[in-house]
């Protein structure tokens, strides 16, 4: 069995609002292997991007209570100082957002912005050129040459993903954080850009983190899938496993909610009802009041993650 | 049931003056656009960035002006219509946008958000008030709501209200611009039922615009397929989806991520280029950068919509192309 190389363990984080708490993740808890993709899949609100943010250390708001631990190849990321965090942020762990205008400095060109994180690596001049023209040919950047001298501005959304990834793959980090990586671009350009993702991090053996609420997606680049709903993690397991057989009820939900035939085929289900937002901890199952399995035992206490399956781990005390 | 609206050989330009000494850019958002929508039926139209897609509805509405071509609704001409004609037009319409937020005035309530626009068309506020808990009930929501403000409810329930307030002017065409495109896959999932829902009871006519082909699949009688201000091809959700004529249809289907990772292939084809990648001479194919089956002629002619099939139509120089793939197989 491979070294885990990211382990969240019991990660629980709260955000102060006024007049109390927001549980925005609770004791979440699950490992990714190297090379392996990780999709973390759920609507508004289930904490899927929290958690990715908190893996980097980019605190949302600062103003956060965090409980758990964050392994990344034995060490806690959660225990780091923060000089020591900034080695593994960009470097051990890279990260790529949904619209790249948010990590891209405008003012510099797309080349220079790339050779920057080369010289962190004590790569510059020459040598660093002659990678960052690889590194745009391997995201298949048209014309790599011109393109090291554009502005960000006069790149495509899908160019500016590419070099996001080029940026980020220049470090050879062990781990990518892909939040939401696609939902901004163009279908077209989404196929390509799934596709140089998984094709760079195969070859790199980069593990990989992917946030999204788009299940296609994940149906089309994951190895493993967890499910969340309200900050916490349902359901998790191999992505042929969740797609055939998903057995907690807000998956098979989420599931058949999807459009995915034809009306003459029959009606999609849509889940009645809106998704908490927990500002004070039960022991209670966040999905009782929709679930349409729901039992007593639901609303009194919590359900404990268990292995029906081994790789599959569910969290519900009907099913 | 025949044509509702009949759009005929519409064109719309928007033209930059780039300065003095600079040649300005014409962009040609809309191209020699021709398509019948029949009443009482779903229309999808889809397409990617630059396709066209919102500038054909706001044409077809009068919100911006053609540069040329016909737009007939229900018997009144559209382009180049006096302000009178237009309102008479609009008063047909009804339209939902993408943002829930920007369907509803946030210092109105729901109740005035609804009936504002009945009373401007001269009804009484007690008649209105009635239409508005028709409309919500419609829509499924309870009556409780009338009272609230849009940052009380969540985006699907806002999405709703813009529905109802669609609803309630009577109108025979929705026009719906990516309806559900920012809502989460549940709420999706109710707004898609409800509109379907709807559709049937009311014997509406709907005109879908989207890029999520998944969405398009699901409610659409026909879709249309628009790319770079031109239609590429139409026809029923069967014919376009499981015989694509047109190579922009095929690439879209190709690159809509698998619903069903059984499917994930590794012979997936990903087309290269994106939308705006188009070739320097404007009487050259729009797709003739990105298609696989570019020839010499698509560089220098655009084809015409030629037919397929009862009701199914493509532009394309090589729509028999699989035929011909196809009699060579089986040689």
């Amino acid at each position: 069995m491979a070294e885990e190389l990211l382990k969240v363990e019991n990660l629980s984080i709260d955000y102060k609002i006024e007049g109390g708490y927001l549980s925005a993740v609770n004791d979440v808890s699950f490992s990714i292997e190297p090379g392996q993709v990780m999709a973390l899949v759920g609507e508004s609100g289930c904490g899927k991007s929290t958690i990715a943010h908190t893996v980097m250390r980019l605190s949302i708001d600062h103003n956060e209570k965090i409980g758990g631990h964050i392994y990344f190849q034995g060490r806690d990321l959660l225990a780091l100082s923060e000089p020591d965090m900034e080695k593994v942020r960009g470097k051990e762990i890279g990260m790529i957002f949904q619209n790249p205008l948010d990590s891209l400095n405008p003012v510099y060109r797309a080349g220079t912005q790339v050779e920057e994180g080369l010289k962190l690596d004590g790569i510059s001049g020459e040598e660093a050129k002659q990678r960052v023209l690889e590194l745009f040919k391997d995201v298949q950047i048209p014309n790599p040459e011109t393109r090291m001298e554009s502005f960000p501005h006069e790149l495509s959304g899908g160019m500016r993903q590419r070099v996001m990834i080029a940026m980020m793959l220049a470090r050879e980090p062990k781990l990518l954080i892909a939040d939401e990586p696609t939902t901004a671009l163009d279908v077209t350009v989404e196929a390509q850009v799934l596709r140089i993702m998984k094709d760079m991090c195969e070859k790199e053996h980069a593990a990989v983190l992917l946030i999204t609420h788009n299940f296609g997606i994940v149906a089309e680049i994951a190895d493993r899938v967890g499910i969340m709903y309200a900050g916490e993690l349902v359901e998790e397991g191999e992505i042929h496993e969740i797609f055939r057989q998903p057995i907690h009820p807000y998956s098979q939900a989420l599931l058949s909610a999807l459009p995915r035939m034809k009306k003459s085929q029959g009606r999609i289900q849509a889940i009645e009802g809106n998704v908490p937002r927990i500002t004070e901890k039960e022991d209670v199952c966040r999905f009782a009041n929709r679930c349409p399995y729901a039992e007593a035992i639901c609303r009194e206490k919590r359900p404990e993650r268990r292995e029906v399956v081994p790789g599959h781990w569910v969290c519900c005390h009907v099913k | 049931m025949g044509a509702i609206i009949k759009i005929k050989d519409l064109n719309k330009q928007f033209s930059f003056a780039k300065g003095l000494f600079a040649k300005g850019i014409t962009i040609n958002a809309v191209q020699d656009l021709t398509l019948d929508i029949n009443e009482g039926e779903i229309l999808g139209l889809i397409g990617e960035s630059g396709s066209g897609k919102t500038t054909l509805a706001r044409t077809m509405l009068g919100l911006t002006m053609a540069s040329g071509g016909h737009v007939d609704i229900d018997g009144t001409e559209v382009v180049g219509a006096s302000k009178r004609n237009l309102r008479k037009v609009r008063e047909q319409f009804a339209v939902v946008f993408q943002d829930p937020a920007s369907n509803l005035n946030p210092r109105q309530t729901v109740e005035s958000s609804i009936i504002r626009p009945l009373i401007i068309r001269g009804m009484s506020k007690a008649e209105a008030k009635e239409k508005a808990k028709v409309a919500l009930a419609n829509v499924q929501m309870d009556l409780s709501y009338l009272g609230s403000y849009p940052h009380q409810l969540s985006g699907g329930q806002q999405q709703r209200i813009a529905i109802a307030r669609a609803l309630v002017m009577d109108p025979k065409v929705m026009i719906l611009d990516e309806p559900t495109s920012a809502l989460d896959i549940s709420v999706q999932a109710q707004i898609l039922n409800l509109l379907l829902e709807l559709q049937e009871k009311l014997n509406l006519t709907y005109v879908i615009i989207t890029h999520d082909l998944n969405v398009i699949r699901y409610v659409s009688d026909r879709i249309a397929v628009m790319y770079m201000g031109r239609l590429v091809e139409y026809g029923s959700v069967d014919d376009v989806l499981e015989d694509p004529r047109h190579p922009y249809t095929e690439i879209l289907i190709h690159s809509v991520p698998v619903m069903n990772p059984e499917d994930r292939g590794s012979e997936k084809q990903i087309f290269p280029g994106e939308p705006g990648d188009v070739p320097e001479d404007p009487q050259a194919c729009r797709l003739a950068k990105r298609c696989p089956y570019v020839m010499e002629k698509c560089l220098h002619e655009t084809p015409e919509m030629t037919e397929i099939g009862p009701g199914h139509f493509a532009e394309c120089f090589l729509i028999n192309r699989k035929n011909a793939r196809t009699e060579e197989e089986n040689k």
